[in-house]
């Protein structure tokens, strides 16, 4: 559950980063629509709230609203560092 | 004017930052180490048995009393921990004597006790990881009162610095994702903007909840006006706060009862919460017609002030039991708040991310620190404020950190039988950060960089091998046993050397051109931002 | 040490240190005298009105301090601190305690 809650979070994170236009250049992709946004946005909020769920199913809903904000803080760190020390293919964009 | 704004604001971040940086460093830092208290109390207590006997709280508790019975017959308090769980891992004890006739407070006595056979346990002398977390809120070697008010003033500059921040990053959601590793300056601003953004609920709980310890003493205008200005009528407000829960026990009547016997009421407890959940029986007026038995249970909620039943001493029926209790708002919110702090209440995964949110609050501190400098070198290099501070950081980002590495070696180096012993694993932190401190005075800056990192690599990565040659709780023993609590903290040491000599091995390859590094020209936060 | 920008002056060393002691002192009066004012407003037991005080008392605080170092005049800022304080302190000596 715990790691489940690590999976939706992180997937949440992705979603609204690419949704931002930097990161899709970084990864050689097009411009985002504004309906694309809107979609991966929503996603991405769905997603953070099915981790409180996950959260909350294994710590009860106090201790799991506290464990969600760490869920979401360790998986943002993580979908940080996996953006900025990818092997790419293109030098990256000053 | 939103531009003058910000512009104020980031001077007033900016400024706030740099000069109590050094000293929120070392709050923070204690504070994230002395998280993990009770797991470097049980490593820094080598004597302790490899693997705790299993035994019922009921039978703990039991020999507890009975030591105090024997130790202190007249006393206004026993207190009796039994072991179960992370926070509470042995059986501990404390007693306080009565009062003087003048007035003065009783003997204290505290200790642990051999779960088995109830006699007391000789572990070396030391402060272990609850002396970390004392210096935490209190410093060290300065007066109680003097360190609570210096860390309070901090923890107000810290709220600010946290909001200020916040204003003055424009692009808060834009940058959300984003680092840059790479030369100049950016990714400073990057990493340093990225470890206050990812984990801000956390900072500002933890900032604004900090005050909240000590907010009666800082506050007490407030309460003063309210009640009166006499320390009496100060008491009155602590007392109404208590009125809902009575922790107000009565003094003692003077007549001699005998104790009720504790197992039919440790039964009533464990038939309400469930075996092994006793976390303490605080005992007032022992021997005493007025005796009364509190009993609290362990933390498993957020708020402090969660289960406690309070028994008569003599008769051991029921007299509260917080249920009829409701209390009023504003003070379970503080409770709560007290209690997120503590976080005492997590469990092993949530206590690994709450260690991560500390850590990353220091390393957000440190990365501040140095990127003032960096922003400035071109500019201000050569002077002497410039040269101040780029030691000043340098001594406390790694200094610090081989300060506690070196608190743990005087742990396993100094003689068990040493006189205050404890007192001198103190000195050894602030005699290596002291040290540290002259390096960083004496050394050209580049070298000196690279020379700490490699020092602290040193200083963490070796605690292991260290450990291994003065005890046999080495990695070895503690792997093989499944004591993974007492593990951690080898593990964890060495994962630190491992960082540090990765930096030190990176800077070294930077300075020998290895690897390009142009200095960016200084620049202000709008320009960054742009 | 100097508040620099592109758009205004800098600062000076006397500047600071009034903004400082308006942030630290005169903020801390300002927190003193909006709780007070707070726990006497609020329509609830003495303790739990004090209780909301003491916990709003460091937001109080924390606004003063912005407010010590927001972009203006030194006579407007040292009014912007003290006159909310002497007001807040003014009503809630009026409304006598709890």
């Amino acid at each position: 559950m715990i790691v489940l809650a690590f999976f939706l979070s992180f997937a949440a994170w992705t979603a609204m980063a690419f949704a931002m236009n930097r990161h899709r250049r970084d990864m050689g992709w097009v411009r985002v629509t504004p309906a694309q946004r809107t979609v991966l946005r929503t996603a991405g909020g769905c997603l953070l709230a099915a981790s409180l769920w996950a959260c909350a199913g294994h710590w009860g809903w106090s201790v799991g609203t506290v464990a969600w904000f760490g869920v979401m803080t360790i998986s943002a760190l993580a979908l940080v560092l996996a953006l900025a020390f990818r092997p790419r293919a293109r030098p990256l964009p000053d | 004017m939103k531009e003058g704004f910000r512009q104020s604001m980031s001077w007033l971040h900016t400024w706030g930052g740099l000069l109590l940086g050094w000293v929120l460093f070392f709050v923070f830092l204690t504070g994230t180490v002395g998280y993990v208290e009770a797991e470097l109390d049980r490593w820094m207590r080598p004597e302790k048995p490899l693997v705790a006997a299993e035994v019922a709280q009921a039978d703990a508790l039991a020999l507890g009393v009975a030591y105090l019975e024997r130790t202190m017959p007249q006393a206004k308090r026993w207190l009796v921990g039994p072991p179960g769980g992370r926070e509470q891992p042995e059986l501990r004890y404390f007693a306080e004597a009565p009062a003087k006739p003048d007035g003065a407070r009783g003997k204290r006595i505290n200790g642990y006790l051999d779960r088995q056979t109830g006699e007391k346990a000789e572990y070396r002398d030391t402060g272990g990881g609850r002396l970390l977390y004392r210096m935490h809120y209190q410093l060290h070697y300065l007066p109680r009162i003097a360190g609570e008010w210096i860390v309070g003033f901090c923890t107000m500059v810290m709220f600010a610095a946290l909001v200020t921040g916040v204003i003055i990053h424009a692009r808060i959601f834009k940058d959300f994702f984003t680092f840059r590793p790479g030369a100049g300056h950016r990714n400073w601003l990057d990493a340093h903007n990225l470890l206050g953004v990812l984990s801000l609920p956390f900072h500002l709980m933890i900032t604004y909840s900090g005050l909240m310890f000590l907010c009666y003493v800082y506050m007490a205008p407030v309460i003063a006006a309210e009640y009166g200005w006499s320390k009496k009528e100060g008491r009155v407000f602590v007392e109404e706060m208590f009125l809902g829960g009575a922790d107000t026990v009565p003094g003692p009547a003077g007549v001699a009862a005998p104790l009720t016997p504790l197992a039919p009421l440790l039964a009533e407890v464990q038939h309400r919460w469930g075996p092994e959940s006793i976390r303490f029986v605080d005992i007032r007026n022992p021997g005493d017609a007025n005796a009364v038995i509190i009993v609290r249970n362990a933390r498993h909620m957020p708020s402090r002030d969660e289960g406690r039943l309070v028994f008569n001493g003599v008769t051991g029926g029921l007299i509260d039991d917080g249920g009829a209790r409701a209390n009023p708002a504003p003070q379970v919110l503080s409770a709560t708040l007290l209690g997120l702090h503590e976080g005492l209440f997590a469990g092993p995964v949530l206590r690994w991310l709450y260690f991560l949110a500390g850590l990353m609050g220091t390393a957000m501190i440190g990365s501040g620190l140095i990127l003032w400098t960096k922003k400035r070198r071109a500019r201000l290099e050569g002077r002497f404020g410039f040269a101040l501070v780029e030691r000043l950081n340098l001594a406390t980002v790694c200094g610090l950190p081989v300060g506690t590495a070196a608190y743990l070696w005087a742990n396993r180096l100094l003689p068990v039988d040493l006189g205050s012993r404890a007192a001198w694993e103190a000195d050894a932190l602030f005699l290596a950060w002291a040290a540290m401190a002259v390096h960083a005075g004496l050394r050209p800056a580049a070298r000196a960089w690279v020379e700490q990192c490699g020092i602290a690599a040193a200083a963490f990565g070796l605690i292991p091998l260290v450990n291994a040659l003065t005890t046999d709780r080495h990695l070895g023993a503690s792997l093989a046993a499944g004591q993974w609590d007492l593990a951690a903290v080898d593990l964890t040491c060495l994962v630190f050397g491992l960082g540090f000599l990765a930096v030190a091995w990176r800077i070294h390859r930077r300075d020998r051109g290895a690897v390009a590094d142009r200095e960016m020209p200084s620049t202000t936060i709008q320009e960054a931002a742009e | 040490m100097s508040v620099t920008s592109r758009t205004q002056a800098a600062a000076s060393p006397l500047e600071i240190i009034q903004r400082t002691v308006a942030a630290a002192v005169g903020g801390y009066g300002f927190a003193w005298a909006a709780s007070v004012l707070l726990a006497r407003i609020l329509p609830l037991t003495r303790y739990e009105a004090t209780q909301w005080a003491v916990l709003a008392s460091f937001l109080f605080y924390l606004l003063a301090i912005l407010w010590a170092f927001r972009v203006r005049p030194l006579t407007r800022m040292w009014g912007d601190i003290l006159a909310p304080a002497a007001a807040c302190a003014a009503l809630a000596w009026w409304a006598g305690p709890t």
